[in-house]
């Protein structure tokens, strides 16, 4: 499906000597997967069609900073990641917030327990509930991770963190839906 | 963690994943679009430099003749050759020799610049 590292680095000098429509190989193979993570950011499919556009125009125009690194993949995740962060801190939406100390007392066994081995259609409603409460990077972050199944590694490249903090992030996550997901089936009860 | 299907499906549920048929193609467009709107600006600039800085040449000329300083260095070569030229024809001569040269300089100024930019692309 996609081409190895090396090719993709062939096809952006290509392009950058002039053969612009190989640029077309890029959009073929990425334009949905980074819809597919600005769309779950910004939860709007209108803005999310403009700012995929805004992100490959600005990969366009930009390849020449691209210094082969990292995976184009990735590079691109940033961009879109990046693009998609301003475009919903301008809207100032206030997402709610959860005490910390309630998300440190959650044992990891009950969260496993729930998200392992119940797959209910209430679970699954509620679990899309709480998926939009998150704050836009969580979102970004279970996308990229879930979704996407980009390794940890890359993740740190996309967020411009540590591979440990990456883990640190998808772990409080996890606990945080559990807790938002309890507070959903109390409010049904 | 990865084995949370569950926050996988949810996710997939949430939004639909197509992009509008035509997508990447009206996209292709408008990056087309760009590169060319990019290649006239660099044309427009280019010209406006050339001819900005020709004018500036015929402006210095113009000042130059208008106080006689060219004329009074024209008189001084023309005195340590001792050779009978025309002054307003060896004027002529030497405002075209200096646009030649200045001309060539950039010439060679502009071709290294974009020697130098294709062997960073070819690194």
């Amino acid at each position: 499906m996609y081409m190895d590292h090396q090719t993709e680095i062939n096809y952006i000098k290509k392009i950058l000597d002039g053969d612009t429509n190989l640029f077309s190989y890029f959009l073929n193979s990425y334009s949905h997967s980074v819809f597919t993570l600005i769309v779950r950011v910004v939860q709007s499919k209108e803005d999310a069609e403009e700012l995929t556009q805004d992100t490959f125009l600005k990969a366009f125009r930009k390849l020449d900073t691209y210094r082969g690194d990292c995976s184009f993949s990735t590079w691109l995740f940033r961009i879109g990641y990046n693009t998609a962060i301003s475009a919903v801190r301008k809207k100032k939406i206030v997402f709610p917030a959860i005490d910390e100390y309630v998300i440190d007392t959650v044992a990891d066994e009950d969260v496993d327990r729930l998200l392992a081995g119940n797959d209910s259609e209430e679970l699954l409603i509620h679990m899309e509930k709480a998926i939009e409460k998150l704050n836009p990077d969580e979102k970004a972050l279970i996308t990229l991770y879930y979704l996407e199944n980009n390794p940890v590694q890359e993740l740190a490249q996309v967020f411009g963190i540590t591979p440990d903090n990456v883990k640190v992030k998808l772990h409080r996550t996890r606990k945080k839906l559990y807790v938002m997901i309890r507070e959903l089936t109390k409010a049904d009860a | 963690m990865s084995s949370d299907k569950i926050i996988g499906d949810a996710l997939k549920q949430q939004w639909p994943d197509e992009l509008p048929a035509g997508f990447n193609s009206r996209l292709m467009e408008q990056i087309n679009k760009d590169v060319a709107v990019r290649k006239r600006r660099q044309t427009v600039l280019s010209y406006l430099l050339v001819g900005g800085v020709s004018l500036l040449l015929v402006g210095l000329a113009g000042f130059l003749l208008k106080d006689g300083i060219l004329l009074t260095f024209l008189k001084s070569v023309k005195s340590m050759f001792a050779v009978q030229v025309s002054s307003s024809a060896l004027g002529f001569s030497i405002y075209i020799a200096v646009i030649v040269l200045f001309l060539l300089f950039m010439d060679g100024y502009f071709r290294s610049l974009r020697e130098k930019r294709l062997k960073q692309d070819a690194e």
